[in-house]
């Protein structure tokens, strides 16, 4: 055994090094604090569906993790292979689970699924061919969730080759729409062209039935963009868009410093609105047509910041409180208004909407362990939920720091 | 198995002592490195002090100083890279010494009673235990140097950060120091068994000489394209696989390579191989 010390030390010094590095990590990883999503008021299957993302610590070093009302999740506590799947309680890795053999192949983006009681869509938007003249073939897949088995596909050419992305897909009786939105811009005129189309595509048929342009405008300096949902796979009753023109003007600064001394001219760029187009257009599903949404004074000047389908909402915070006006786009008028008292110590870090609710998740100010989630009926305006974010153990220790951040639905 | 044993230590042996050498000079120059560029922020500090400056203002201009500043700096990162080029170097010297050295060394290990693949297998394990001691430590020194850090720096300008947290954060070291077990065996198994392919080039060119310079290359880029199968496979079925599922792949890509290697390693050693 003598003449074999070198390599035996050096194999000690091995383990010893790499061994209680590893063994470290896993006990540090194992010995973060669980939080859960304690009731305090309302019935608790309101947030059995949710996930709140969070960090634990101070980054760049803090731990990603989930906290619903049965525990948290740390990331970093997931095996290597599972952590290349997705976040555990998010949608996307229900789906995989779920329907593991239509996801296969089909590079598809976070917001083109449908999914309603019977059916499950997936839609892609492929491109190849040259640079000059792309060719861009649209895929989708879907099945009646009764036969998970069956997937049906259908592709499509698409006529056009301007860019375009899929920002929507919805299901109408046997018909199947995916929602593009596009721009092509014409150096000629130097002009940009956004448009916003559909495409429909017959499930008991497997196939296309038409493309139609539904919103299509032509301006020096135009947008066009979805409104999205805050659940992107539900079915909507309306597809919001909003039409913007930016006026870029040139501002000259003159400064004067001496007297004496020239004038120094310079020029800059500014980007002002001079009368801008900031208009909303809605799209109803069922019937195909769209409108321009018309907004009352009191909302003008404000930005529509959640869409739930058949609401738009219009928040505007000040220090102690914010409010929160619901913008009918049936009816066109506001139908509720909301204020939302929160401590001049406490932020707002995420507002989601979802079928008549509004889920309000709130923390302290510098960021502590202390967070909060409130859930508002926007019928009535009254909080229907309330739940802290507490420490499982019921622990309180100083330098503990956890970020809320963003919430999930899983289904 | 006593035999190889017997032929590790005997490898592990020759390339000890310069091995030694190497771990000492890695840890002194990260160590001199450390009093250094602590010694260089305090003086900066002292001298905006002298300046008239507060410590707030001084936090503002000069920050406050963690062990990241020493990981960042070539005093930490060069003997890191002294230490990956030593042992690229020694994959061809651990053969070409033992034809080329004082002796025909080869000769004599090629007479030895064992299986000649374990010569092969013990030249493998010896790199494997060069590179992971230099892995252990780089893990070992670090808390020191940054224990040597804060008694260095005084508290109100330190930033602690863990020796994990240095290493696992810091991108130019993180194909060096993976941040879970799991990621650890398979980026260094993954790095074996390219030795591995390596050897088996080498062999094929000390069996074969200028012509084995060919088979030992096309040798080596037929293992690639076997290792990188599944990739092969995953773009002609239209992106089929999952992410993970396409590591597993790869996973057992290699193993066959390994497999493959050590085949035709035996194979040359007991029929091919020229002294």
């Amino acid at each position: 055994m003598k003449k074999y010390w070198k390599m035996l030390s050096m194999m000690l010094v091995i383990f010893l090094g790499i061994g209680t590095f590893y063994i470290h990590y896993a006990l540090a990883v194992h010995s973060y604090p669980n939080f859960k999503i304690e009731t305090v008021e309302g019935d608790p299957e309101m947030v059995e569906n949710l996930a709140i993302t969070a960090y634990y610590g101070v980054l760049p070093y803090a731990s990603p993790l989930q906290i619903t009302n049965q525990g948290s999740f740390y990331r970093a506590q997931e095996s290597f292979f599972d952590s290349m799947k997705s976040m555990p309680y998010s949608y996307d890795r229900k789906i995989r689970d779920e329907y593991k053999h239509v996801l296969r192949g089909i590079h598809h983006g976070w917001n083109t699924y449908y999914e309603d009681d019977q059916y499950l869509v997936i839609v892609s938007l492929n491109t190849s061919g040259y640079y000059t003249q792309p060719i861009r073939e649209m895929e989708i897949r879907y099945l009646n969730k009764e036969s998970k088995k069956t997937v049906k596909t259908i592709s499509h050419r698409l006529n056009r080759t301007d860019f375009a992305t899929i920002h929507d897909v919805q299901v109408i009786g046997n018909n199947i729409i995916v929602f593009t939105i596009g721009w092509d811009y014409d150096y000629e005129q130097e002009k940009t062209t956004v448009f916003a189309d559909t495409y429909t595509f017959n499930m008991a048929e497997a196939k296309f039935v038409e493309h139609v342009t539904i919103l299509s405008d032509q301006r020096e300096h135009i947008e066009l963009n979805p409104l999205y949902e805050s659940v992107h796979w539900r079915p909507m009753p309306y597809i919001v868009y909003r039409l913007k023109e930016e006026n870029r003007g040139v501002e000259r600064v003159q400064a004067n410093v001496d007297p004496e001394a020239p004038v120094n001219e310079t020029e800059k760029d500014v980007q002002e609105a001079k009368e801008p187009i900031n208009d909303l257009y809605a799209y109803h599903v069922e019937t195909g047509t769209i409108k321009r949404i018309e907004l009352p004074t009191e909302l003008k000047s404000l930005e529509v910041n959640l869409f739930d389908g058949t609401h738009l909402y219009f928040v505007s915070s000040s220090n102690d409180h914010t409010e929160v006006k619901v913008f009918n786009i049936s009816e066109e008028r506001v139908i509720h208004e909301l204020t939302i008292d929160n401590g001049p110590h406490e932020d707002i870090n995420h507002m989601f909407v979802d079928n008549g609710l509004l889920y309000v998740l709130e923390q302290e100010n510098p960021p502590s362990t202390n967070a909060s989630l409130r859930i508002f009926n926007m019928e009535t305006g009254e909080v229907v939920y309330r739940g802290e974010i507490v420490r499982e153990d019921g622990k309180s220790e100083e330098d503990d720091v956890l970020n809320v951040y963003e919430i999930n639905f899983r289904e | 198995m006593t035999r190889l044993f017997k032929l590790i230590n005997f490898e592990f042996n020759r390339i000890f002592k310069i091995l030694l050498v190497l771990l000492i000079s890695v840890v002194t120059i990260q160590m001199v490195g450390t009093v250094k560029i602590s010694l260089v922020y305090l003086n900066e500090i002292q001298h905006a002090l002298e300046m008239g400056m507060s410590i707030e203002e001084i936090h503002t201009n000069y920050g406050q100083i963690s062990f990241q500043r020493v990981t960042g700096s070539l005093w930490f990162v060069g003997p890191i890279f002294l230490g990956i080029v030593s042992v690229l170097f020694y994959i061809f010297l651990i053969w070409y010494r033992d034809w080329y050295g004082k002796n025909t060394f080869i000769y004599r290990l090629l007479t030895l009673p064992t299986e000649r693949i374990n010569i092969y297998l013990a030249k493998l394990v010896t790199i494997l235990l060069m590179t992971l001691s230099f892995v252990s430590i780089q893990i070992i020194a670090m808390p020191l140097e940054i224990k040597l850090m804060s008694w260095i720096v005084p508290e109100q300008h330190y930033i602690h950060i863990s020796a994990r947290e240095a290493l696992t954060n810091h991108i130019e070291l993180s194909f060096i120091f993976k941040s879970t077990f799991t990621e650890f065996a398979i980026w260094y198994g993954i790095g074996i068994i390219s030795v591995a392919m390596i050897f088996t080039g080498i062999l094929f060119e000390r069996s074969y000489r200028l012509l084995g310079i060919g088979l030992g290359i096309g040798y080596i880029i037929l293992s690639v394209l076997l290792f990188l199968m599944p990739v092969w496979i995953h773009i002609m079925l239209d992106d089929y696989f999952y992410p993970d599922e396409l590591y597993k792949l790869f996973i057992l890509s290699a193993l066959v390579v390994f497999a493959l290697s050590t085949w035709t390693a035996s194979y040359l050693l007991r029929k091919k191989i020229r002294v």
